[in-house]
């Protein structure tokens, strides 16, 4: 089920939000919380409902041991052996296939004799995201971070909330324990308008800006072999705001649907596209991943502790495997890999790009930004080559279709962008007003009436 | 009155006016989110397809009534669908063919025309793009929607005939022949043979709100099986109530099927005596063969056009249709794709009994791709 889907808005929603509200216990309210979770998920496919179902106990029975043994040893093997059931089911579904058609062509290109099964499963749709979330769950709960909690389904209720579950952000346990210890005696109407705020920003920069860039970019590079320089460029430009606004709207609408439920999830984009260098950037995008990454990897493989070649390393790991958790395909882990030496070439010379003025900083790191969505959005490197090729040495070819349109989509996304405020930054400067409430009253009719267009399509995050 | 009934009064009036107020927000609300929509609405339409901001358009904007019969109308514009400047789906093209290109035409009814596909998913679009290897071909897509095999042949001859393609594709839709006689024979008799460029009529629509025909759509689209079929049994007994009476079609009627293999050999020659070489497509539903408990809505659906048809009666004649498409083939030494055997009873290549989906509008370009001899440049 899509966020930006009728379905969901007219009918999921208000039973969901409805019965959540007449439902007065905070046990009653986490039941019906992961209920709906389960409903969410499985509209998609209910065969995996079983599979969350699985992640989730083991995870919640490794916090359980952590409050029943107290034993160095045995509060060990509580950590690993579930992390591993989690890394395994992650593993099985979405690395398994990559690795043998990995083996297979390592196999060939070294003349070997190999014939290695292919290996096709369905991936399950969020399984990146929540296993994220069962694994910081323990790890958090064995570091004693958080205290884990009994209650089944209070866990249950944080694994499979709908508004986080299948393109995060990751939300932390510790980031919501309050709200959801809270859950029963929650106010359902002090968050109310911001959840709508938010939710309807989110629809917007998804239904109106994402999905029309879309319209430009998927036939474009359908036929990438005949673009020319400009249009490859301007290809790569909507692409670069398509991904954005569709991650960010989905999250801004994830915060705005948690809200409308008591739960305050955190920020995940912070206007990225301002940041003045690598190190700025990983602050503001995706920011519970890069927080993920940086406390769960990065800090335990010796962070900036060991010397400036062994920071490197680290950073270079790091990323990655950033990089990899976004697709089964080495065009992410090069991804990952050019982001890990942007940020090392930053930690080598930062003095010198700061010294850069501010709009020049800005525009340096969006178009390293831009350049590295190559990798991300190629299926394969001859397909990412080309690109990139067509992008520095000037070649004849066409335009995007409709390309006049397309710039203007461009001017209007730069802005909102690179200079606009941010959802955030809209709801806390903000009072809802009679105006404010009619502007987002006229927003929703235009997401409604694109939506009712066809042109919905799922968040591009799913994939991952 | 006493002090304390006149404060009742006071607050029970301030209630009134407090809901009174509260009424009028949530109507201007309202009123707000749809002229919302509707702009939004118009300005999808206006950036994406083409369509000006202030026009009404509908679907008559697609086609025109000529003197010869029906044609895509230059220019016409609704939803998804966009016409160029002769009337054809697809890109804008010449009469006059590009020296050293191929030229092939399509020639059907909606199936053809494209009407469940997303846009550019036509079978006849993907064709060409599958033959973009091949070296220079142009495929066009002359299908206009409702058109039998007999107003092809006026069709054909005054409007079509002009592009001098070197191949004819066609897929006809053997349904039209069901009730027979089919009501959209062309009189082109009866009007005198002038030049082909007849200027289209001016459309003249009251005011629709496409934002509430978009929600129209989508709410029609969520509506359960079982209540549809409901609607479309009720809408079948509607329509055989307002008919004559006539006795329930329970076979392939052979006037009908005589009718279709008279228009198909006489559309056969015409176009052949014209110099180009015919190329017959087998029809293709998605109705299984007995029928089966899930062909039953689209089997329904249908029969609100042939209400008088018994439901196997709409499977059998597709394929006794089919059977003289292979005849004539035969008999005209034409080639012949047998794109039922590829398609028919495939659920999933189908939006409803007859048109493809996006998978079957592929299925069908391959196949074509695959079989039809194209001549070289």
């Amino acid at each position: 089920m899509l966020f930006n889907s009728f379905i969901f808005i007219f009918a999921f929603l208000p039973v969901t939000y409805g019965v959540f509200w007449w439902l007065r216990s905070a046990r009653h309210r986490y039941m019906w919380l992961a209920l709906s979770g389960y409903v969410f998920y499985g509209y998609w496919d209910a065969r995996f409902c079983l599979l969350m179902a699985f992640s989730t106990l083991v995870s919640y029975c490794a916090g359980l041991a952590f409050l029943r043994y107290q034993e160095p040893r045995l509060r060990r093997l509580a950590l690993i052996i579930p992390v591993c059931v989690d890394l395994s089911l992650l593993g099985f579904f979405k690395y398994a296939g990559f690795a043998l058609r990995s083996g297979q062509w390592l196999a060939d290109s070294l003349g070997i004799n190999a014939h290695l099964p292919v290996f096709d499963v369905i991936l399950p749709v969020g399984i990146s995201f929540y296993t994220f979330h069962t694994i910081t769950y323990i790890v958090d709960s064995y570091r004693g971070v958080i205290r884990p909690t009994r209650n089944l389904f209070e866990f249950s209720a944080y694994v499979s909330l709908f508004s986080q579950l299948v393109a995060g952000p990751i939300v932390r346990f510790r980031q919501i324990e309050r709200d959801l210890e809270d859950l029963g005696n929650a106010d359902r109407g002090r968050w109310l308008l911001q959840g709508i705020s938010f939710f309807v920003i989110g629809l917007i920069e998804k239904v109106l800006i994402a999905d029309s860039l879309a319209n430009f970019v998927d036939p474009a590079l359908r036929s990438y072999a005949t673009l020319s320089t400009a249009g490859v460029w301007l290809t790569m430009l909507a692409y670069s705001f398509q991904l954005y606004f569709d991650f960010c709207g989905y999250s801004d609408m994830a915060v705005g649907l948690g809200l409308m439920f008591g739960l305050r999830i955190p920020q995940n984009f912070n206007s990225p596209y301002k940041a003045q260098n690598p190190s700025d950037f990983w602050r503001r995008w995706h920011i519970s991943l890069s927080s993920c990454l940086r406390d769960y990897l990065y800090i335990p493989l010796g962070g900036n502790r060991h010397g400036e070649l062994a920071t490197y390393r680290n950073l270079l790991l790091t990323m990655l495997i950033g990089g990899l958790w976004h697709g089964a395909n080495w065009t992410f882990v090069v991804w990952g890999g050019y982001h890990g030496l942007l940020l090392t070439a930053y930690r080598m010379v930062p003095r010198l790009w700061d010294s850069l003025p501010y709009a020049a900083a800005q525009l340096l790191m969006f178009v390293l930004v831009v350049i590295g969505w190559v990798f991300f959005r190629a299926p394969d490197f001859t397909t990412a080559g080309h690109l990139l090729l067509a992008m520095f040495a000037p070649k004849p070819g066409t335009l995007p279709a409709n390309s006049g349109v397309l710039i203007g989509f461009l001017l209007v996304a730069a802005y909102l962008a690179m200079v606009g405020r941010n959802a955030f930054e809209l709801n806390a400067q903000r009072t809802w007003t009679r105006g404010y409430q009619t502007a987002i009253a006229v927003a929703f009719g235009a997401c409604l009436a694109v939506m009712a267009g066809g042109r919905n399509s799922p968040f591009l995050y799913f994939q991952f | 009155m006493s002090a304390g009934a006149e404060v009742a009064g006071s607050s029970s009036t301030n209630k009134r006016t407090a809901a009174g107020a509260r009424v009028s927000w949530a109507l201007m609300t309202l009123a707000a989110c749809l002229l919302g929509g509707e702009i939004a609405a118009r300005l999808d339409d206006a950036l994406f397809h083409g369509v000006p901001f202030f026009a009404n358009p509908t679907d008559d904007d697609l086609t025109t009534l000529d003197w010869f019969g029906r044609r895509g109308r230059a220019h016409g514009q609704f939803g998804k669908w966009q016409l160029n400047s002769l009337g054809f789906r697809g890109a804008e093209i010449t009469v006059a063919r590009t020296p050293g290109c191929a030229r092939i035409v399509v020639m059907g009814a909606s199936e053809t025309f494209g009407y469940r596909e997303s846009p550019g998913h036509e079978f006849p679009n993907l064709l060409a793009q599958r033959l973009a290897g091949r070296g220079c071909v142009e495929v066009v897509n002359a299908a206009v929607v409702g058109m039998t095999l007999g107003s092809m042949q006026p069709y054909w001859t005054h409007w079509v005939a002009r592009l001098h393609p070197d191949v004819v594709f066609i897929y006809p839709s053997p349904l039209f022949y069901l009730e027979y006689p089919a009501p959209q024979q062309a009189a082109a008799a009866s009007f005198p043979p002038a030049s082909s460029s007849v200027p289209d009529a001016p459309l003249d629509h009251p005011f629709e709100s496409r934002f509430i025909n978009r929600l129209r759509a989508v709410a029609g689209a969520a509506v359960p099986q079982w209540l549809t079929m409901c609607r479309v049994k009720r809408q079948v007994r509607a329509k055989l109530a307002a008919l004559p009476a006539r006795a329930e079609i329970d076979s392939p009627p052979a006037e009908g099927l005589a009718a279709f293999r008279r228009d198909l050999d006489g559309l056969v020659e015409t176009i052949r005596d014209s110099g180009a070489r015919v190329v017959l497509l087998t029809h293709a539903e998605r109705a299984s063969w007995p029928i089966e408990r899930r062909d039953l809505l689209d089997l329904w659906a249908s029969k609100v056009f042939w209400p008088h048809a018994a439901l196997p009666v709409l499977v059998e004649f597709d394929r006794a249709a089919n059977v003289i498409i292979g005849e004539t083939a035969r008999r005209e030494a034409v080639q012949l794709i047998d794109a039922a055997a590829a398609l028919n009873g495939r659920f999933d290549y189908f939006g409803d009994l007859v048109h493809f989906n996006d998978r079957g509008a592929e299925i069908m370009a391959d196949l074509i791709a695959a079989q039809a001899r194209i001549p070289g440049p």
